[in-house]
Formats: structure tokens, C-alpha cells, sequence
């Protein structure tokens, strides 16, 4: 499990940088010949050195906007994640609680939970606490459902050992039914953070004043074309960092694993 | 499908347990009431009316049922289903379409899954809308930037699905098409592409889900029209009974549609597997 988890960490961070390496090639070529209008897709230098400080409503740097995303997107990953292991948790110990939730769940991606920000903004103000919550139930779903199966499919022989050594029930969870779930938990951490990402991305582009999403709107609607796609390399490639953290946490986590 | 491979492949997994947990029901369950997920309905209305009571801008359940009946065929939401309804399944149906030809051409080709799956696992884990107001600078405001947005969201499932499930048909189905001689359009047809049929009715149905949800997505941030405009333009006017009456509509129909693709994926299932 370790070994196939770390493979798919090169792979993705490998991946990540040709991706880059032929986008930023491509781009440079596609408009250094004139086949776009530079226009709608701007000259790299002219990306690069792009302005990047938001004079209005609030002047904010670069680097203030890519902190208020990270800490809304860490706490909606952190806040799922904990509610989702507690909902997967609950669904496995009173089973008829998780079947009676189950069409819900397994039909959350057809729900475009967004739709739901101008109660959230009523019920908690304007500020971050709408994006969060979004995020935090984006994410949770996946974590939940990941955390019943990993429970419920346990191995029996790792049933029977905890029972053959009469272990109390608490350390039986510590160290065999937990261990035993963790590899799918993590699974269902991994898309949680894309649904984290997805949830705090989206909100920032419709209701937020500040953070990437804001700023990748805010440059569009004042035909900062170049600024634009800066912060929208930043966006992705924290994508790419929050994705690529949580699967080298799940390939130590999981090294006893074989 | 191996648990690295992708975060998004893991919607196949969730799902494809709570498939084996519900075959392995005894038979005389089938076909009951499903009293459990009703409950379940009657709580969150219940919440909703409580809701309703604490917070002027939640509309009361009974309120919007009858809001929706009277606005239904008013030619503001008649419009805006009819653009969300076309545009979602334009999208779907090309995420479809593209998803089958290159999920094929990843399952069939050793070569083209090394070189194409990590870079398609790497796009996949990135949140799309973010790409949405490039969208708008190359298509403008009208249905096809939303169209795209919904395929890019559509697309990668069925992409997934399809050729994971493609690249994991169990290497005897070859040994017997070697053994019968069987010519390669045969095989495909004969063995390949039903072993991946389950599989491929999960990511139609993920597809058409995400399709709706970026479609929906693009309309909030910026068109001309559609279910997701009338959800903001309603709030803005803080007319909250046709806001929650276009929520509800929505929510209805992503349900009904996902439900459908559902029962045809449980088919396929027990008929292939």
C-alpha cells in the first residue's frame, strides 16, 4: 500500500510539472506566432510580471489573498474531514441511521450545494464562516461514506484476533478496526480535498471580497486579463499542493501497511 | 481500480460497495418501502419549517411547493429550465461522448494510459471553476461557455470509469478470445466493453450529476439566463420565495435525473456482474 501510495505521489508531482512545462511552452508558442489574440490570452512575460495588488474595495496583496483561501480551505478540509469520520463512524456503529442517509449521500454530487450560500449568508454573515461551512460539507460527504466502508469491510480475521485477546472495546478500535479503515478513510480525505477546494474556489468567486477565487473574478471584471491568469496559476498550484500534501500524509501514515 | 489511482475514482468505489451491500440483501427486502430514507425526508422538511420560522430569508416548505406550482409555466422559469435543461444535457452528452473515445483509448493502449492517465488524474484534482471567467473572455456570456464548463466537469468520470474499468477486464476474457479466435471488433464488443459496463453506468451517472452542478456553477457567476441566474437574481431582489422555488426545482431535478441513471446502473449491474 505504502509503495503503490508513494509511485502515485512521483507520479502526480512528476505529472504536475510536464503539465506546466507544456502548458507554459505551448502558451508561449501559440502566442509568440499570433495564433491567439493576446488579448484573451496574454504574452508569459506579461503574465509574469502582471500587477498583482487589488486597489478596490480592499487594497490586498498577492500574498494576503493566497493566505485567506489556505486557511479556508485547511479549515473546511480539517472541519470535514472530522465531521465525515464522525458520520462514517455513526453509520457504522447504528447501521440503520447510515442506510436510511445512504440515497442522500450517494446522490450529494447531483446537489450543487452553492445554491444553498444566501440562506448561509443570512444564518452567518458575511465573512468567511459561509465559505467554510460549504467547504466543510463538500468535503465530509466523500470522508463519511469512505469511513462506513473502511469499517464495515473490515477483515474477520482482524475481528476474531481483537476478540480471541478479549481486548476492550476501545483499544479493539485503536488498534485494529481503525488501523484496518484508515487506508480508505485517507482515499476519502483525498477527493474531500478536491470537494474542499472546489467548495471555497466557488464561494470566493460569488460572494467573497477577498481570497484567490475573489481575485481571479475580481481581475476579470476590471480587464486585468494578465493578473488574471496569475492568480489563477496560483489557484491551481495550490490545488496541486493541498492534493499532493494529503497523499504523502496518507503514504506515511499508511507505511505499516505493507 | 488500485486506491491511488485517482480521488476521483473513488466515487466508484463508495458506490460500488453500497451496490455489493445492497445485492447482498436478502431478496425479500426488495421492493419495500423504504421507510428509513422517508424518515429522513420528513426530518430535513421539519428542519426546513423550523428554519423558516427563525430566518426571513427561508422561504416555508408548503410556501414554496406553492410558489413553484404557481410560477412553473411563467415564462421566466419556463425559460430558465428550458437553458439550464438543454445546456446541462448538451453538456452531459458530449462529456459522454468524449469520455467513451478517450476512456477507451486509455483501457485499450498500455501506452496511451502511461502517458495520458497521470495527466488526466492530475486535471481532475483541480477545482475546474476556477477556469470559468477564461471561459467567459474566449465564449462570452452565452450557453457555450456554460456548456463547457459543465463538460469539463462531466467529462472526467466517465473517462475514469470507462478505462479503468476497460484496463481491468480480468486477463482469462483474453485467453478465451485468443482460444476461439476471435478477431479484435468481436472481442470488444463480445467481452471488453460489457465487463466494463457497470462501471461506465457509474460515470454516466457522476457525469451527468457534474455536468448539471457546472452548468448550475457557470450560471451563478455569470449568464444570461438559466436556473442558477434566476437563484441570484431572486436573492438579489430578496424575493426569497422564488429564490428557495428555483432551489427546490433544481434540487428536484439533479434527484430525478440521478436517481433514474441510478436504477438503470443497478441493472446493468446485476446483469453483468
Amino acid at each position: 500500500m505504502q509503495r503503490e501510495l508513494f509511485r502515485a505521489l512521483w507520479s502526480q508531482v512528476l505529472t504536475f510539472f510536464a503539465l506546466a512545462v507544456l502548458i507554459v511552452a505551448g502558451w508561449w508558442l501559440a502566442t509568440e506566432s499570433g495564433l491567439v489574440d493576446t488579448r484573451t490570452f496574454p504574452e508569459v512575460g506579461r503574465i509574469i510580471g502582471a500587477q498583482t495588488q487589488l486597489s478596490d474595495p480592499a487594497p490586498a496583496t498577492f500574498l494576503d489573498h493566497l493566505a485567506v483561501t489556505t486557511v479556508r480551505v485547511l479549515a473546511g478540509l480539517v472541519a470535514g474531514c472530522l465531521l465525515g469520520f464522525g458520520l462514517g463512524v455513526l453509520f457504522w456503529r447504528l447501521p440503520v441511521v447510515g442506510r436510511a442517509l445512504e440515497p442522500y449521500l450517494l446522490a450529494f454530487y447531483a446537489v450543487p450545494l452553492v445554491v444553498f450560500y444566501p440562506f448561509l449568508l443570512v444564518l452567518l454573515g458575511i465573512n468567511s464562516w459561509p465559505i467554510i461551512a460549504i467547504s466543510t460539507v463538500m468535503c465530509s460527504v466523500p470522508v463519511a461514506l469512505n469511513t462506513w466502508i473502511g469499517f464495515r469491510e473490515q477483515k474477520e480475521i482482524h475481528k476474531m484476533v481483537g476478540l480471541a485477546l478479549q481486548m476492550p472495546p476501545l483499544l479493539r478500535f485503536r488498534r485494529i478496526e481503525l488501523p484496518g479503515a484508515l487506508p480508505e478513510i485517507f482515499t476519502g480525505a483525498r477527493v474531500g480535498a478536491v470537494y474542499s477546494l472546489v467548495g471555497t474556489i466557488g464561494m470566493e468567486f460569488m460572494v467573497s471580497s477577498e481570497g484567490l477565487g475573489y481575485a481571479v473574478r475580481y481581475q476579470y471584471e476590471t480587464f486585468n486579463v494578465p493578473s488574471m491568469y496569475l492568480f489563477l496559476a496560483a489557484t491551481l498550484a495550490l490545488s496541486f499542493v493541498v492534493v499532493t500534501a494529503l497523499l504523502a500524509v496518507s503514504a506515511v501514515s499508511l507505511r505499516h501497511h505493507g | 481500480m488500485s486506491g491511488d489511482r485517482a480521488t476521483a475514482a473513488v466515487a466508484t468505489r463508495e458506490e460500488a460497495a453500497a451496490l455489493a451491500s445492497r445485492r447482498d440483501r436478502p431478496a425479500g427486502r426488495r421492493g419495500r418501502i423504504p421507510v428509513g430514507p422517508l424518515v429522513v425526508l420528513g426530518v430535513a422538511v421539519a428542519v426546513w419549517y423550523l428554519l423558516s420560522l427563525a430566518l426571513f430569508v427561508v422561504p416555508d416548505p408548503l410556501a414554496t411547493v406553492r410558489v413553484l406550482a404557481g410560477n412553473f409555466s411563467s415564462e421566466e422559469f419556463t425559460d430558465a429550465v428550458r437553458k439550464t435543461a438543454v445546456d446541462g444535457l448538451t453538456a452531459f452528452v458530449l462529456s459522454v461522448i468524449a469520455g467513451v473515445l478517450l476512456g477507451a483509448l486509455i483501457g485499450l493502449s498500455a501506452l496511451a494510459r502511461r502517458t495520458l492517465e497521470p495527466a488526466i488524474l492530475a486535471l481532475n484534482g483541480i477545482p475546474k471553476i476556477a477556469i470559468y471567467p477564461v471561459l467567459m473572455l474566449v465564449f462570452g456570456l452565452g450557453s457555450a461557455s456554460q456548456v463547457t464548463m459543465g463538460f469539463i466537469f462531466g467529462v472526467f468520470p466517465v473517462i475514469i470509469n470507462f478505462g479503468g474499468a476497460l484496463a481491468a477486464v480480468p486477463a482469462i476474457y483474453g485467453k478465451v478470445a485468443r482460444s476461439l479466435s476471435m478477431p479484435w471488433h468481436q472481442r470488444l464488443l463480445k467481452l471488453d466493453i460489457p465487463a466494463a459496463l457497470p462501471s461506465l453506468a457509474v460515470g454516466l451517472r457522476l457525469a451527468f450529476s457534474l455536468s448539471l452542478v457546472g452548468v448550475v456553477f457557470a450560471e451563478i457567476i455569470g449568464s444570461k439566463g438559466g436556473l442558477g441566474q434566476i437563484i441570484i437574481s431572486k436573492y438579489t431582489l430578496a424575493q426569497y420565495d422564488l429564490m428557495g422555488a428555483a432551489v427546490l426545482l433544481l434540487i428536484i431535478t439533479s434527484l430525478a435525473g440521478t436517481t433514474s441513471l441510478w436504477a438503470l446502473e443497478r441493472r446493468m449491474a446485476r446483469r453483468w456482474r
